[in-house]
């Protein structure tokens, strides 16, 4: 499985529309290099099919508008938005399968996170992650 | 810094802060929100509590934030910035068009100690900017009409359904295959191909070859295996045009490809696989055709699982003006050319006109004009004779009144009709009151006929 992280000053990108580079990680191989590649500097659908390319997966990302989410949901890509926090971390919870939404949710957005994961339960249940949150 | 909730209004500035409608908050030398006013907490959706020491980007999270920070700026600068538009991005995921304004805060030596940012949500200025220029437009699809802006809502909701099977009906040239295109562009499928396909364009035999690709020595001349569209779009869009014109057995193999996604190659022996997703158009009237036995029931109900009817161009003659300048615009850059506008007299000859052949054929008239056109405005003599003649030539020097006048007319005549003549009907879809309705009819002369759409003749 293959996981984008949008990336800006060590952290997570506050806003996906406007992100300039993701950090690609694949679960399959924690080991490997931690890839950095630069977005489209397009629109936030440019950026999606960017990443639908790249046969993204799952990507975790700062705020973004419900409608691009939406646009990302159709191309099979989990979305973990308004995530806010170190890079790090949350590179490390998610290969450690640590549920993390709620921990390093963006201030105010607790709700935002918790709809995403019951919907991505009542959906297609894609990710372990997902699955995990279930139990 | 002292951070200073304005939770207790202590003091008359905090106080000010607190009645304003415009968004203010406050950082410190490390990017921390140290004061968040009650406007900043209902724009932003976030509360105070939870603003307070956090950093301002993962707060405020605008479309400035990473890239264009202004409040950076600033600091760096030591000039404020007045007026930046941008976005924000609420914590309910909704886009908030903002404008912002910065300071440099100092305490008492004159010593940064950190920032001030001003927002204004320009949301009511931006829909009514929006409502003024009455603007849609989704992929190459362009309008203000609110019928097509419904049409425009519902494309983006197909879209995202990756395997619905859609019926698009319409006039030839509303754009039928422009919409599939939006449909296939804003889905899932979008990096696979799209394919087309003009079903009423082929003689059954071939459209058979065409759709399912055949094997070597299927028939006299097949030399090699060919592939066919279905094959050629493989997870894509194939987008079957003039669906209506098929064969009853044509029809039902295409209903057993939709019932169990696999089809056979002609003289082939195994089933493929097909993964595609199906997109009709049909300018007939499809259940019109199943009533009269024409065309199979059960393929009309596989195909038209969402349906899309695209309104003829004479029911939305608003679109006439903003279309033309979409034209002129698209053939300046593909023919080089620097034609500005389009002189009254000939809008006023478009407008008049009842475009039976819809967007295509404005296209048309747009770019035989540019071949005859030496100036930088279109003038009426460039139009088609058939154009010049629908109105006199006198009646084209029109003042601004007489052409509201004839739209007004045009507008009231076809809702009218497509009411019925109900005229209480027709004055609820113009959104006015059924006495400004008549009063319109006799001022424009309009001429109605005896029944009046209330009872069944």
């Amino acid at each position: 499985m293959k996981a984008a992280f949008t990336i800006w000053d060590g952290r997570i990108a506050p806003v996906f529309d406007v992100a300039g580079q993701i950090v690609v990680i694949q679960r399959s191989d924690p080991s490997s290099t931690q890839q950095c590649t630069c977005l489209p500097t397009g629109s936030a659908t440019e950026k999606i099919l960017f990443l639908h390319q790249q046969q993204i997966d799952v990507l975790v990302c700062g705020a973004m508008t419900q409608s691009t989410q939406l646009i990302a949901e159709a191309h099979g890509i989990e979305v973990l938005p308004f995530i806010a926090g170190c890079q790090q971390e949350i590179i490390k919870c998610w290969l450690n399968d640590q549920p993390f939404e709620q921990h390093f949710a963006m201030p105010g957005c607790n709700g935002r996170c918790r709809q995403t994961r019951r919907r991505c339960r009542r959906g297609r249940g894609k990710t372990d992650h997902f699955k995990q949150g279930e139990s | 810094m002292k951070r200073k909730p304005f939770d207790t209004v202590g003091t008359s500035t905090e106080a000010i802060l607190e009645s304003i409608c415009d968004g203010v908050f406050t950082v410190d030398s490390e990017w921390r929100i140290t004061s968040f006013n009650r406007a900043a907490e209902q724009i932003t959706g976030t509360s105070r509590e939870q603003a307070i020491g956090q950093r301002c980007s993962e707060v405020f999270r605008s479309s400035m934030c990473e890239a264009n920070c202004a409040l950076r700026q600033t600091l760096e600068s030591g000039q404020p910035i007045i007026n930046r538009s941008g976005y924000i991005i609420t914590a309910a995921g909704k886009r908030v068009p903002i404008s912002i304004s910065t300071a440099v805060l100092r305490d008492k030596d004159g010593t940064i100690i950190g920032g001030a940012e001003t927002f204004r949500d320009l949301s009511e200025v931006e829909a009514l900017r929006k409502q003024l220029k009455g603007q849609y437009q989704l992929g190459d699809l362009i309008s203000h009409s609110p019928a097509m802006h419904d049409i425009f809502n519902l494309i983006t909701a197909v879209a995202s359904s990756n395997d619905t099977t859609v019926l698009i009906q319409g006039e030839t040239g509303t754009g039928k295959e422009l919409v599939a295109k939006a449909i296939h562009t804003l889905s899932a499928r979008a990096s696979e191909p799209f394919i087309a396909l003009n079903c009423g364009a082929l003689p059954d035999n071939l459209l058979e070859s065409e759709l399912f690709g055949h094997k070597k020595g299927a028939f006299t001349g097949a030399t090699i295996d060919k592939p066919g569209r279905f094959a050629l779009a493989g997870k894509g869009t194939l987008f079957l045009d003039e669906i209506g014109e098929i064969s009853s057995a044509l029809q039902v193999r295409l209903l057993r490809v939709l019932q169990e996604h696999s089809y056979e190659p002609l003289g082939a022996t195994k089933s493929q696989k097909s993964q595609v997703r199906i997109i009709a158009a049909t300018n007939r009237d499809l259940s019109a055709m199943v009533k009269a036995g024409t065309f199979r029931q059960d393929l009309f109900y596989r195909i038209q699982v969402v349906q899309i009817d695209l309104p003829p161009l004479r029911e939305r003659m608003e679109d006439i003006a903003l279309l033309t300048e979409h034209f002129i615009s698209h053939f300046n850059q593909l023919l080089n050319k620097q034609i500005t506008d389009i002189s009254p007299e000939a809008m006023a000859c478009l407008v008049a006109h009842d475009w039976p052949g819809n967007v295509r054929e404005l296209e048309n008239i747009i770019e035989r004009a540019f071949v005859i056109c030496p100036d930088s405005t279109i003038a009426r003599h460039h139009l088609p004779v058939a154009l010049q003649t629908a109105i006199p030539r006198d009646e084209s020097h029109l003042d601004m009144q007489t052409h509201r006048d004839s739209h007004e007319r045009q507008l009231i005549v076809s809702t009218l009709e497509r009411n019925h003549y109900n005229r209480s009907a027709a004055a609820r879809e113009l959104n006015i009151h059924k006495t400004t309705l008549y009063r319109k009819i006799n001022a424009l002369a309009i001429p109605l006929p005896d029944a009046d759409g209330r009872r069944k003749p």
